[in-house]
Parts: structure tokens; C-alpha cells; sequence
């Protein structure tokens, strides 16, 4: 097998390209948590043999453009056939030597992370759908969502933060994990915790020698608070300042209905004929009708003519907390504490609350961490697989990273966690049936006895 | 008679040892035991060890190409079918005195390594 990355970067109306001997190093690190506690970036960081004095750090042409986020997009060249990585973003580059340069690209949770988000509320059951398109159709971030999880009721507040964590916030309230890799969009899928079923099975065969295994701290109770939000009867004044001339955004706290505001910075209405022509006076001025003021999700935008005086009074939303509590059983008197909080997930509701606490027990009860590279195969991230590890066991996992050698054989260092698979115990006295009959052309001879533990009678 | 940077070296090649080195991506065993690698490819790679010379420019003219500050040279050493050309890299170059005669001195015991910058075969 015959394996070399080629990476393309597009550089202004340039597309510059990578690959085979140029590339001394590329490794692409790929992490996600299935249930959204926590949201990791991708990255891919690259070292680049290249005798172009374009990517000199000072007379270079193209240096000045490397600081902004181009996109960069990998792939593996396998047996002369190209498999798609995913798109990445640049964000550092450094020139290392004279002739080579190296760069870390992250994905698009990357670019999340660094895109500031005003915050939404949602005072009903919106469906996923509606809160995704909502949340990131504005911004470009194109997604694919599984269908699913299309209607999954949302309903809650998130804070003012950055995108990256609004989207860890609606995948742990939807039961949704968020892969950016493998793909030129972001994909949204419902969460799979290992129980029976897996998509590949890693045979000896297809791992590398070295195969640790760890047993993680057993998390002994989880408490999760959900957020309730009803209206709030008492006035409160949100914002009162003097506001210079300019654009200004006034973003809010805590959710808000019955806002009013009070002072300039309105987008103006003015008095038209029925052709829609302006009507102005004798001294050519358009006569100004009132206007309103331009709210987004959670956001007030002003454009001020002139300084002035701005009062934002409205209504609260009051958020009444409830703790849902989950205690592991069968713990002994001395086994060590290690509990869960888990308090800031805002669009956790008395609705969703228990089916997100099961989900999240049933996450941390996923307790082997083991190791293993891989030979190159089609396993990703996400997928859950089942292996044979020390002593004999099989263990049941999702993988959740892969750190993958580019330019060293495509070999891919993988973490997975899971379980020990239930073993299902044979019945005492299995069905035996006389294999008579007439063979057909096809017939699988052998499957009486392959099935025969799970033959009841 | 060597050739380096397309410059014949009037000099009498001792010996030349030739050797081809294989370079891995990576060479590991599965589990089953089974070894799996990915292979770069071939690099022929040279010895030479060089005779003595009275005629100092000549040497002296060789030993200054020999540790030339540069990254790599054009060489061209003899195959089975008359000459093989490739880009490489020196490395061990070394002699020693052989005896001192008024002000020339004279040299003796020249080697050198010629490393593939390339695989010959892939």
C-alpha cells in the first residue's frame, strides 16, 4: 500500500498544493465527546519542505495573506485513490527554516470557538431544525442534520458566549454529536452509546502490538440543573447610558420579553407617495415618521445620528432551577467520591432533564479507555467498534480520538472508550433439529448451528 | 576517475563499496504477529576509498570539492553497465598524512561516503 497527503491551501485566488516528498510531516488529530460535555477542535498541523521564496516571512507574497483563516483541505492519496479528510481553517503558520514552514489548521468548531455569539432564547419547544438554522445559517456554517433528530423539541436560553459553545449546548440538550471532520460540513447525528451493536470489528489483524487498556475513575453520582424560565412580573431597567454617535450593540445579559427602548439609534421611518417616492419639504428634507429599533436574538443594534441617551427597560425571564441527581449504585463505604455537576447547561428543562441525565450516566458508566493504532481502514471518528483486548476480553467502544500519521503510513493512533460487551449465555438445553431436506443452491448449511443459542423452545 | 559536479578527478579508486539501504515509512507488526510496512523506497548508497597522488593540485582540488559547504552533489560512480549518475550528499571524508616533503605535503587513505539524496528505486 502506497500512502501521501496532499494538502491543498487556497491562497487569495491561488490554490497551492502539497504533497508526497514536500510534506515531511502531517498529522491530522480528530476528537469528539459523543454527547456534547465537551466540544474538542480538530486540527491538522503540517511541516512543509518548499524552496518558494513566496513563503518567506519577510520578502514573501504570500505571508501576509497566511495570518487570516484560509481554507486548507487534506487529503490522503491511498493506492493512487484520494480520500477526503475535511476542510480546515488556518491558524498558525511559522516559518521554521529557511526552506521549510509549518502550519496548524483547525476545524470549523475551531472557528466557532473564536465567533462570538449574542446568545438566543427560546421561550417554547422549537424544533432542532429551527434552532440550527436559527443559530447558524446567519454565519454561513453549513451542517448536515441527521433526520432524526430534525424535530427534538429545544427550548431555553443560551448565554452570550461564542458559537462553539452554543453548539455544545444544543447537542447536549438534542442528544446530538458534532463531527466536523471527514466531511466539508459540519454533520449533526444523534448520540450512540455502545451496547450491543458496533460498525467495525478490529481484528488482530488490522491493530498494532501496543494495546493499553485503562480503567476510568467510576463517576459515583451526577447532578444535573435544569432551567426552567417563566415570566417575571417586576420592571427592570437593563440599560441606561449616553451613547456616543455610531453603531452600537447592546447585548443582554439574561433573556428579556416586553422590551422597550427609549432614546435615538432607531432605523427610521419617513412619509412616501404610493410610488414609494420620499415626500420632502420646501427645504429638501424627508419628513421623519418615527421608526423602530432593530433587535436580533438577544440584541439590540442602534445607529446614532447623534449622542444621546438610551434607556432599555423589559420584563425578566426568571429561571427556576431544579437538580436532577443520579446516584451510582452499589458502591462500597470507601470508594472515593467523584461527582458530577453539571449546572450551566441552559436548555436543559423539566422536559428534557431525565433523558439527558440517563444519557449522561450512561456516558461515564462507559468506563475502559484503551489505545490502539491502526492499520489505514475506514474506521472514523464517531464509529463504534469492537476489539479484542488483555486477558482475553472484548471491549465495545466509541472511537473518540484518532491522531493519524499523514506522512508516516497513514497509521492512526485511536482512543476509544466503551464497555465490556454482555456476554449472552447459550440456553442449557439448545434446540437440535435434524439437518434433512432438500440442499438449495445458496443455502448456508452451517446456520443451525450458528444460531443455535439463541434458539428458545 | 570520479566525476563530481560534472568534473573529472584524475585520481585511482582503491575500493567501492556499494550498498542498498531500504527506507521504511514505517515497519510494525500487527497483533497476529504479522509485519506490515510501507515502503519509501532504495537508496544505493557509496563507499569509495581513493589512492595517493604526487600531483598536489589535483588533491588538493578534490579534497576542496569533497567538503564543499553545500547541501548536495552530482556524482557519478561506476554500475554494471558503465556509469550511474545521482545527486548526493558526503559525509566521513577523511585521510591521513602520508609523509611531508619540503614545504608539499602528500595525503593518503582518502574515503568517502556518497549518501542518495533519492531512492534509486521505488
Amino acid at each position: 500500500m502506497i500512502t501521501k497527503p496532499l494538502i491543498r491551501l487556497t491562497v487569495g485566488s491561488e490554490t497551492l498544493e502539497f504533497s508526497g516528498e514536500e510534506v515531511t510531516s502531517a498529522t491530522l488529530v480528530e476528537e469528539t465527546n459523543i454527547i456534547g460535555m465537551e466540544l474538542p477542535i480538530s486540527a491538522l498541523e503540517a511541516k512543509i519542505m518548499n524552496y518558494d521564496e513566496s513563503f518567506s516571512m519577510f520578502s514573501g507574497s504570500y505571508f501576509s495573506l497566511l495570518s487570516e483563516r484560509l481554507p486548507v483541505v487534506a487529503y490522503e492519496n491511498v493506492d493512487g485513490e484520494l480520500q477526503f479528510l475535511g476542510k480546515f481553517y488556518l491558524s498558525e503558520w511559522k516559518n521554521t527554516s529557511e526552506h521549510e514552514f509549518e502550519f496548524r489548521a483547525v476545524d470549523i468548531i475551531g472557528i466557532l470557538d473564536a465567533t462570538d455569539y449574542d446568545g438566543n432564547f427560546w421561550s417554547a419547544d422549537t424544533p432542532l431544525g429551527t434552532v440550527l438554522a436559527q443559530t447558524f445559517v446567519p454565519i454561513n456554517v453549513l451542517y448536515t442534520l441527521d433526520e432524526s433528530l430534525q424535530s427534538v423539541p429545544i427550548r431555553g436560553w443560551i448565554p452570550p458566549g461564542n458559537y462553539r459553545e452554543a453548539l455544545q449546548q444544543i447537542c447536549l440538550a438534542a442528544g446530538a454529536a458534532a463531527i466536523s471532520v471527514r466531511s466539508d460540513r459540519l454533520q449533526i447525528r444523534p448520540v450512540v452509546i455502545p451496547t450491543q451493536h458496533f460498525d467495525y470489528r478490529v481484528r488482530d489483524t488490522d491493530k498494532l502490538m501496543e494495546q493499553s487498556i485503562e480503567l476510568q475513575t467510576l463517576v459515583t453520582s451526577i447532578e444535573l440543573v435544569s432551567h426552567n424560565y417563566t415570566q417575571g412580573s417586576e420592571l427592570e431597567e437593563i440599560f441606561n447610558k449616553e451613547l456616543e454617535a455610531g453603531s452600537h450593540k447592546i447585548i443582554f445579559e439574561k433573556p428579556y420579553y416586553n422590551i422597550v427602548v427609549d432614546g435615538p439609534g432607531y432605523d427610521p421611518s419617513y412619509l412616501v407617495t404610493e410610488d414609494e417616492e420620499y415626500i420632502i419639504t420646501e427645504a429638501g428634507d424627508q419628513i421623519e415618521v418615527g421608526g423602530e429599533y432593530v433587535f436580533g436574538p438577544n440584541v439590540l443594534y442602534l445607529e446614532m445620528t447623534q449622542s444621546g441617551i438610551i434607556t432599555i427597560t423589559g420584563y425578566p425571564w426568571l429561571d427556576s432551577k431544579r437538580a436532577y441527581i443520579f446516584r451510582e449504585t452499589g458502591i462500597t463505604e470507601y470508594a472515593n467520591k467523584n461527582a458530577l455537576v453539571v449546572d450551566s447547561a441552559t436548555l436543559v428543562n423539566m422536559d428534557n432533564a431525565q433523558i439527558i441525565l440517563d444519557r449522561v450516566r450512561d456516558y461515564y458508566r462507559q468506563r475502559y479507555r484503551k489505545t490502539i493504532t491502526l492499520l489505514p481502514s475506514e474506521i472514523t471518528l464517531g464509529d463504534i467498534v469492537l476489539t479484542r483486548t488483555l486477558y482475553q476480553k472484548n471491549i465495545l467502544a466509541t472511537v473518540q480520538k484518532m491522531s493519524t500519521d499523514l506522512a508516516g503510513g497513514y497509521l492512526a493512533q485511536t482512543e476509544l472508550l466503551g464497555i465490556e460487551p454482555a456476554y449472552i449465555e447459550p440456553v442449557d438445553h439448545p434446540a437440535r433439529r435434524a439437518r434433512s431436506g432438500v440442499a438449495t443452491c445458496g443455502a448456508d448449511l452451517t446456520r443451525q448451528n450458528m444460531f443455535r443459542e439463541y434458539d428458545h423452545e | 576517475m570520479i566525476i563530481i559536479d560534472g568534473v573529472e578527478y584524475d585520481i585511482p579508486v582503491i575500493s567501492i563499496e556499494r550498498t542498498a539501504d531500504f527506507l521504511d515509512k514505517f515497519a510494525e507488526r500487527t497483533v497476529d504477529g504479522v509485519l506490515h510496512r510501507e515502503l519509501i523506497g532504495v537508496y544505493f548508497n557509496y563507499r569509495l576509498q581513493l589512492g595517493s597522488i604526487t600531483d598536489t593540485a589535483v588533491y588538493a582540488a578534490l579534497w576542496a570539492k569533497l567538503t564543499e559547504p553545500q547541501e548536495f552533489h552530482t556524482v557519478t560512480v561506476p554500475d554494471e553497465s558503465g556509469n550511474y549518475t545521482f545527486t548526493a550528499y558526503f559525509s566521513n571524508v577523511g585521510d591521513k598524512l602520508r609523509k611531508s616533503q619540503g614545504i608539499q605535503n602528500y595525503w593518503k587513505g582518502l574515503t568517502v561516503n556518497f549518501i542518495a539524496r533519492s531512492p534509486a528505486r521505488t
